[in-house]
Parts: structure tokens; C-alpha cells; sequence
């Protein structure tokens, strides 16, 4: 009797239970996961102890003992002609204006290029140069007297043909935005000897930002105090340091303590870490007014060095930038990346032709970049300072022919199968020449590397194990390399 | 109709399984008939009637079993295409031995004595050759008959000059394809054991094609996932590595060569970096210096001082020392002696040079690296550091030391020194260099001259002159 009661009970409850009931039982359920996961992904794992003590940029221990302490990434935007300045084809030379064979352009995508273009031979002039015979044309007639001190990488490729995109790849791993660059997780792992500057500054010349914009040296998911500081190389090096008028340091010091105390105490009230953050860029501002104007002026150099890099104070140039960059590894920052733009020989305007155009922005370069190896070499920094030139991807063996219509300037369109970079110094094999493309320079059939694998090869240098460093985001560990690169060891001396 | 395709159906099903069958059924007659065998034996020896007793229905039982194997058998040599000398004779072998295990049946209910005997013998000898070379079959040859002679080791060092295919290639697919793509069994029709087959290919065709817009059926299979039926090695077998697939894929993408060295071939460079050690780090070397471990309370008041103490690496006890320009006081430079040892790398740019400083650097018997930059060591302080016995990378650009200091300088471990923007004058160097015979010295200053195209506008014009080509030329193209 009470066994049938109870049914009857369980019954009429079960039926109370409406459509309605399930639907917003559902949501809750639901709802929670979804905001179980959001949290996660807002918890900043704190393992090596970066943002969750008082100095993000403590010096931290790498996985192993480094060969380079610092990096300098020479970026020519725009990406230069690998076949104007390194990889030297005669067999090219000698189509010279015939019809593109339909065998290499079947199925392939170019970003102008259209129809059936011309090849083009390159009117620079090759020569093997220093004991290691590296082939480099006159359009760098400085660099050619340090070939011996370069590694340079004829087989890179990349799968991006788009700047924006391929800068990305080249810098943060992802061609899509909110990967953090090259630079913010070396100084998130290594932290920066200088307290007192940033560890990860940028610089750009040629009048425009990179493609990318500032993307390009974000810091993704990691804490924002990583991201690059973009310094201008022209007036003031970092817009709003300088003390208002009247307002003495001690007063701005003062301020900056009281704006401190009340972030603390948000910080105390909300745990967030870009509260942390923004502390931490507050002291750092504060330090910085007195030591960037000092280290970004290149005025006290003496003239030989001014004549070395071909510097113009005051001016804005990749010549001051470079200078600049030896200045601020002197002085312990862990990564300069430096921006040139120009480099986009497509052939639509005679500024952007691969004959004069891009003679003109090797100009622009050569000395410099010359000197800036050869300054850290003197001052013993080359030997763990890491430097690498390169653009983001190639330029086609094809003359452009835009819409179908040849170009009005000899110029070549975006290659992403195979370009050539160099690297100097930073514990990387002296005087060789790795890797080789097929005769016209179009693809390459030995030893193709990849962004992830410069990048493996950065971070390698720096004492990590690419495949190790990682942050915890949206409940998965992250890596610069994702689930690829390799460290190519014969690049490594 | 609907019936009759599902009762084909599941005698297809049948047959099928029967076939998978075999290799579990083939032990039954083996263990039996073994059963059989020692009763006799045991019956020889004291005569008793309880080993006599069963015979008859133990044989009778081995020679069913003996029959099931033999028809499971013919359905698996059909479905997975079994051919040549191994599979002939275990197929011989296993239906002679049914026949025999039958007539053996047969003589001991008649009591034929003479034929029984016969029976026993023959039928042992063909049960054991069933055996064996069903075994082979089933495992490969290397099971049974492990080689004795190792395979060669190969390194980064020796690998390019390794034949492609007989030192790295053929021991893979020895490994892991011949136990069914060999002499012994060659499913799919397939041998992979000599040029020849393997130029040949199996039963769709050849394997590895020159034609490198079509990608080769092996390259595929191999890729294909694991639950995919084509995937070859077959779920179960001894699976190929990563780096086996990398190898295979290159060496038939690259050409599929038989006697090139592996240097000769494309895109060597990818597979000779498979060759070493760890795939992830090339790491420097760090002196096998025994220290005594780091203490951490140490460290942290040193980093609070604002004297950086870092490990060199995560795990190890050698630390790289930063002293960030800073006057490094008494009590400093005595946490500092608690680490003295474990100092590898010691950064005194811009510092201010004490005698204590000194005396303490002197006594880093570790220390590998010694940046003085811009410091204001002397030539006297300069000669002390002659007792740093491990000593081997001196930076001290910008200082005040002179040819004098140098003289007096005696670090045999020594190996790089800079000395650019110091008082060394140009014409000392010859004689500093013939003081440190094994010393890599920079002295800089070296020099980017400036030519008239570093400030100029490169133009059309100049182009064209340099190019030899006339104003006329351009404008008839």
C-alpha cells in the first residue's frame, strides 16, 4: 500500500516537470561549463613565476645553457628579392623574357600575377665572396667584405603570400592575430638584464609601419608587460615620457607611488593581472624617463661610428635604428626588432622596381647593417647576440604582369616557396651557405626551413627547447612553434 | 531473395572468418596429437592400461582438428593471397599430417601394429615442419633466426656516407614489411626484399614511381590512419617511427635509388638531421664543474642588493653573475663568496673596479667568462687576473689597460679577448698577438668605408649607362 503511494508521488512529480523546467535546467548546465571554461582561460598559469611576482622581467634560468643572450631581427617589410641579392641563377638569366613554361605555374596561386608571365633575369651582378664563397651581388657591396662572418638560409619558405599574414607567421607562429611575437616570449622566459629599459623594443624606418602593425610584436595571451615598446627614432624616442611642464621628478614620482597604491589595492580587490601589468608599465615608465632619452641618443657617439653605420642624427633611418639596436643590446635588452619598409619590388612604380628601386633600399641598408655586425663583433657582443635579416617571404622568378598586363618597371611578385635570410653571430655557423633551390629559384630541393624552425632556432639559442617553452591558455598549453619546427643543428657552430 | 543475399552474405562472413580462424585452430592438432604422443610414450615405458584406454578418441579428435586447420587453412591462403616455397610446404605438410593422423586413427582400432608405427614417426616429422614453417609465416624469418651480426649505428657524422637504401632503407623495411612482403609470404603480391620487386610493385601496380606529381602507393599507405584497412604495417604488427616514415617518404620522393650515398641524394639535409642525438636542442657545452648547490637565500639577497644571480640553466647549479653596473658593497661581496664557486659568467660592464672586487674576481676559480667592459680596470688589477685558472673569454673593450697590462697577462686556458677601444696601440698589436699564440684577439676598429653610393640616389639614368642601354634602345621597346 505505501510501496503504490510513493509511486503515485514519484508520478505526479515527474509530471510537474514541464518543457519549460528541462529547458532552463539546460541552460544552467550549459551555462556553467561554458563559464567554467571562460574562467580557465582567464586564470594566468603562473609556473614560472613571471607576472605573479613583483618584476616580470626578473632574470629567469633558460631550459639550458645558452649560446645568445639577445636577439636582433632585421625585418625588411615589403620582403626583398632573394634573386636580386643571394641566390644567384644564371639559368634565369638566360630565359630572360621568355614565356613563363605553363609546367611551373599550373595550379599555382600568385598574389598579382595573372595569365602567362615572363621570366626575369636579374641584372645584378654575383660574385662569391670571403673564404666561404657565399654568393652575394653588388647591390651589397658592404656586405659582401663580412660573407665570412654570415649563415645565410637560401631555402626558407613560408605558406602566407600576403605581408600582413606572412609577417605574422614570421614573427608570433600564426598567420591569423593573437599569437605572442618571437620577442615576448624570450622575455617572458628569460625576463631582461636591464631593468631600467624595456627587454623588448622595436624600432621602424622606411616611413611606414610593417604591414602587420603592431600584432607583429604583441604579446598574444601573455602578459602585456611582454609586448614590444615601439620606440620612434625621430624626436622624442617615446612619446609622453617627459615630466609635464613644472612638474618636478620628485612630484611625478610621487604620483606615480599614489597611482601605484590604488591599482594595488584593485588588484588586491579583482586579481587581475593587468592590473599587475599596468603597475609594472608604471615603474617601468617611470625608470624609463630618465634611461631611454640616454640610451636612444645616438648624438654622444664618437664620429668613426657615425661613419661606420653612415648615421645621421636626428633623422629617421635604419642606419640610426641599427646603431640604436647595438646601443640597447649593449645595454641588456633581450630582443630589438627593427622594421624597414620598402621592400616591395612588384614593378607597378619606379621606386618599387627590382633594378633601381631596390638598389636604392639596399643603400638604405647595406652599410648599416654591415656595421652593426661588425660593432657588436668588436665590442664582443656578436658572439651571444643573435642577428637575423630577412624579409617575410620571396619574390617570384616570373616578371609581375599585374591584371594580365606586363608592369611598367621590372619588378616581381610575392613568392612564398622559397627566399633566402641570413644570420650573424649568436652561437650560428660562420661562413655557410645552407640549403638550394631548384635552377630558376622557384622551389627549393634541399633543406627547406620554415618560420617554426627560425623560430625553434631562435628560442635554441636562447637555451630553450621550443617544444617546451609554453603558456597555459583556454586550457591548453601554447608554444611559439604550435606542433611544428625543427632546430636545423647544421646551422649551429 | 532478401534471404538468400544475407545467408551469402553470412556465408561469405563465414569463410572470412574461418580463414582468421586458422592461426588460432593450428594449436589444437599440435597439442593434441603431442597429448597422443606422450601417452605413448608413456604407455611404452610400463605398459599400463590407463594410457592405452584413451588413444582412440584422442586421435580421433586430433585428426577433426587436424581437418579443421587444413579447411581453415585453404580459406586463408585464398583470401590473403599466400604464395611460394615456405607457404607450399606448410600447406603440404599440414594436409599429409591430417592424412596420416586419419590412418593412425584407423590402425589403432584395427590393431594394424605395422601401420600404426609408421603413422607415429611420419606423423610427428610432418607435424613439426607444419609447425615451423607456419611460424614463419606468421612471425618472419627474424624471429626464429635472429641474426648475429648487428646493424651498423648510424650518427650524424657517418650517415651521409651511408648508401641510402642498403644501410638505412633495406633494415627498415627488413623490420618492419618483409615478415609478409618477402621471400616467405607476399600479400598484396608484394616483395620488398630486392631491387627488382621493389621496381616491380605488387598487385595494383608499381609501388614507387619516379613521376613525383603522383605520390607512390607505399608512401600512402604508410601514411594512411591506423584504422584505415589499407594502413600498412597492419594494426597488430611492429609499426614504423616517425622518423622511419620521414626516411621511406624521402628516399622513394627523392628518386627511390639503390646505391646512392645518402649526401648524393635531394634533400639529404632534412634526413641527416634525424641522425643525432636529440631532435629538439643543440645546446652549448657547460664544464663538468662539481659545485656544491645553490643557496637560495643567498641568491635572493644578492638579487634584492641588485646583483642578478642566475642559473646558467634551469637545472643546474652554475650560475651567470650580473652586478648591473651597481658599487658592490662589503656585505654584497660576502653573499657573494657563497656562490664564488658556482660563478661561470661574471658581467662587470661598467664597474667600478675596487681591490676587494678584484681580489674576489681572482678567486672565481669557474669562471669561464669575464665581461669588463667599459670598467675601469687597470693595468695593475689587470695582471692579477692571471690566477683565474679556467678563464677563457675576456671582454675589455673600453677600458683604460694598455700593451703593459696585456704583457702581464698569463691565462693559458684563455681563448677569445677583445680589446677594442683601449689604450693598445694599433702598432702593439703584432707583438700582443705573438704574447697570446692561441688567443683569438680583437682589437675592432674596423672600418665600413664610405663609397659615393652610400649617400646616393640610385636613378634610371645611371641604370641605363651602367646597362649599356641607350635612350633610343629603351624607347623602340
Amino acid at each position: 500500500m505505501k510501496s503504490s503511494q510513493l509511486h503515485h508521488l514519484k508520478q505526479s512529480i515527474l509530471q510537474e516537470q514541464t518543457r519549460r523546467h528541462f529547458i532552463k535546467g539546460s541552460f544552467l548546465g550549459l551555462g556553467g561549463l561554458a563559464m567554467g571554461a571562460m574562467l580557465n582561460g582567464c586564470k594566468i598559469k603562473s609556473d614560472s613565476g613571471g607576472e605573479s611576482g613583483s618584476n616580470a622581467f626578473e632574470l629567469k634560468p633558460p631550459h639550458f645553457n645558452p649560446r645568445a643572450k639577445s636577439v636582433i631581427y632585421l625585418h625588411m617589410a615589403g620582403a626583398p628579392s632573394q634573386l636580386e641579392l643571394f641566390d644567384y641563377k644564371p639559368e634565369l638569366i638566360k630565359m630572360d623574357g621568355q614565356l613563363c613554361p605553363p609546367s611551373i605555374i599550373e595550379g599555382k596561386k600568385f598574389a598579382f600575377i595573372r595569365g602567362v608571365p615572363k621570366m626575369l633575369g636579374t641584372t645584378a651582378k654575383f660574385k662569391q665572396h670571403g673564404q666561404s664563397g657565399a654568393w652575394i651581388s653588388n647591390y651589397l657591396p658592404h656586405l659582401q667584405t663580412i660573407a665570412d662572418e654570415l649563415c645565410i638560409i637560401k631555402s626558407v619558405s613560408t605558406d602566407q603570400f600576403n605581408h600582413a599574414p606572412a609577417q605574422l607567421l614570421m614573427h608570433t607562429g600564426s598567420a591569423r592575430l593573437g599569437r605572442p611575437s618571437i620577442g615576448a616570449w624570450a622575455t617572458y622566459g628569460l625576463g631582461s638584464e636591464n631593468q631600467n629599459l624595456p627587454g623588448f623594443v622595436v624600432l621602424t624606418s622606411g616611413g611606414n609601419n610593417p604591414d602587420a602593425g603592431k600584432s607583429a610584436w604583441g604579446s598574444g595571451f601573455l602578459p602585456s608587460v611582454y609586448q614590444g615598446v615601439q620606440c620612434r627614432s625621430e624626436g622624442d624616442p617615446v612619446l609622453f615620457l617627459q615630466d609635464p611642464h613644472a612638474v618636478s621628478r620628485d612630484l611625478r614620482h610621487a604620483s606615480i607611488e599614489a597611482i601605484n597604491h590604488i591599482n594595488q589595492a584593485e588588484y588586491a580587490a579583482n586579481q587581475d593581472p593587468e592590473t599587475q601589468s599596468r603597475i609594472q608599465q608604471y615603474e617601468l615608465a617611470y625608470r624609463m624617463q630618465i634611461s631611454v632619452p640616454e640610451v636612444m641618443n645616438i648624438n654622444e657617439e664618437p664620429k668613426y661610428i657615425h661613419d661606420m653605420y653612415g648615421t645621421q642624427p636626428g633623422k629617421s633611418s635604419f642606419a640610426n635604428n641599427a646603431l640604436l639596436a647595438r646601443k640597447l643590446v649593449e645595454n641588456g635588452v633581450r630582443y630589438v626588432q627593427l622594421f624597414d619598409w620598402g621592400w616591395d619590388t612588384h614593378g607597378n612604380v619606379a621606386e618599387g622596381s627590382i633594378d633601381v628601386g631596390l638598389v636604392n633600399k639596399c643603400r638604405e641598408i647595406d652599410k648599416a647593417t654591415t656595421a652593426l655586425i661588425l660593432d657588436l663583433k668588436q665590442r664582443g657582443l656578436l658572439e651571444d647576440t643573435l642577428v637575423i635579416w630577412g624579409g617575410e617571404f620571396g619574390r617570384t622568378p616570373m616578371s609581375e604582369n599585374r591584371d594580365g598586363v606586363q608592369n611598367a618597371f621590372k619588378g616581381r611578385d610575392h613568392h612564398a616557396e622559397a627566399f633566402t635570410i641570413f644570420m650573424a653571430g649568436g652561437g650560428i655557423r660562420k661562413g655557410y651557405t645552407y640549403g638550394e633551390t631548384d635552377e630558376i629559384g622557384y622551389s627549393i630541393v634541399n633543406g627547406r626551413v620554415n618560420p617554426h624552425d627560425i623560430q625553434a632556432i631562435i628560442l635554441n639559442q636562447l637555451g630553450f627547447d621550443h617544444e617546451k617553452l609554453t603558456y597555459e591558455f583556454q586550457g591548453r598549453p601554447f608554444r611559439l612553434t604550435d606542433v611544428e619546427g625543427k632546430v636545423i643543428k647544421e646551422l649551429i657552430s | 531473395m532478401t534471404l538468400n543475399m544475407i545467408l551469402s552474405y553470412l556465408t561469405f562472413k563465414l569463410i572470412d572468418f574461418g580463414g582468421d580462424l586458422h592461426p588460432l585452430l593450428v594449436h589444437f592438432p599440435v597439442g593434441i596429437f603431442s597429448l597422443a604422443v606422450i601417452l605413448k610414450l608413456m604407455w611404452l615405458r610400463s605398459e599400463n592400461e590407463i594410457y592405452q584406454k584413451p588413444m582412440p578418441f584422442i586421435l580421433l579428435i586430433s585428426a577433426a582438428a587436424g581437418l579443421l586447420s587444413v579447411i581453415t587453412g585453404l580459406i586463408h591462403a585464398y583470401n590473403d593471397e599466400f604464395e611460394g616455397d615456405t607457404f607450399n610446404q606448410h600447406r603440404l605438410n599440414g594436409i599429409t599430417f591430417t592424412v596420416i593422423s586419419l590412418v593412425l586413427y584407423i590402425s589403432v582400432i584395427k590393431n594394424r601394429k605395422q601401420v600404426e608405427n609408421l603413422s607415429w614417426i611420419l606423423g610427428s616429422i610432418a607435424l613439426f615442419i607444419t609447425g615451423e614453417s607456419g611460424a614463419l609465416l606468421t612471425h618472419g624469418y627474424n624471429l626464429l633466426h635472429p641474426k648475429s651480426t648487428d646493424r651498423l649505428e648510424l650518427n650524424i657524422e657517418n650517415v651521409k656516407s651511408a648508401t641510402a637504401y642498403t644501410d638505412i632503407v633495406r633494415p627498415i623495411l627488413a623490420n618492419k614489411c618483409y615478415s609478409c612482403h618477402s621471400s616467405q609470404k607476399q600479400k598484396g603480391k608484394l616483395r620488398l626484399d630486392t631491387k627488382e620487386y621493389i621496381l616491380k610493385g605488387g598487385k595494383n601496380g608499381s609501388i614507387v614511381s619516379s613521376d613525383t606529381t603522383k605520390e607512390s602507393e607505399l608512401i600512402t599507405r604508410i601514411h594512411l590512419p591506423m584504422e584505415s584497412d589499407d594502413h600498412m604495417p597492419p594494426e597488430g604488427k611492429l609499426q614504423l617511427t616517425e622518423k622511419e616514415l620521414k626516411i621511406i617518404s624521402w628516399w622513394i620522393k627523392n628518386g627511390a635509388d639503390f646505391d646512392k650515398k645518402v649526401s648524393a641524394i635531394p634533400n639529404s639535409i632534412d634526413i641527416i638531421s634525424l641522425f643525432t642525438s636529440n631532435d629538439n636542442i643543440a645546446q652549448a657545452v657547460i664544464p663538468d664543474f662539481k659545485v656544491k648547490a645553490l643557496n637560495t637565500t643567498t641568491v635572493q639577497t644578492l638579487n634584492k642588493g641588485g646583483i642578478s644571480v642566475t642559473p646558467i640553466a634551469l637545472t643546474s647549479n652554475l650560475v651567470s653573475v650580473l652586478l648591473n653596473q651597481k658599487e658592490v658593497n662589503s656585505d654584497l661581496l660576502s653573499s657573494l663568496k657563497n656562490v664564488q664557486e658556482n660563478i661561470v659568467y661574471l658581467n662587470a660592464k661598467k664597474q667600478k673596479c675596487s681591490p676587494e672586487l678584484i681580489q674576489f674576481i681572482t678567486q672565481c676559480k669557474n669562471l669561464l667568462r669575464l665581461d669588463l667592459s667599459q670598467s675601469s680596470i687597470d693595468d695593475a688589477s689587470l695582471s692579477k687576473l692571471s690566477a683565474l685558472p679556467n678563464l677563457n673569454n675576456l671582454n675589455l673593450t673600453g677600458t683604460q689597460i694598455s700593451k703593459r697590462g696585456l704583457s702581464a697577462l698569463k691565462i693559458p686556458s684563455l681563448k677569445f679577448l677583445y680589446v677594442f677601444n683601449t689604450r693598445v696601440l694599433a702598432e702593439d698589436f703584432e707583438a700582443i698577438k705573438s704574447d697570446f699564440p692561441h688567443v683569438k684577439i680583437d682589437s675592432g676598429n674596423y672600418q665600413v668605408p664610405i663609397l659615393r653610393s652610400d649617400t646616393t640616389l640610385y636613378t634610371r639614368d645611371e641604370y641605363n649607362k651602367e646597362n649599356d642601354i641607350s635612350t633610343e634602345k629603351v624607347k623602340s621597346k
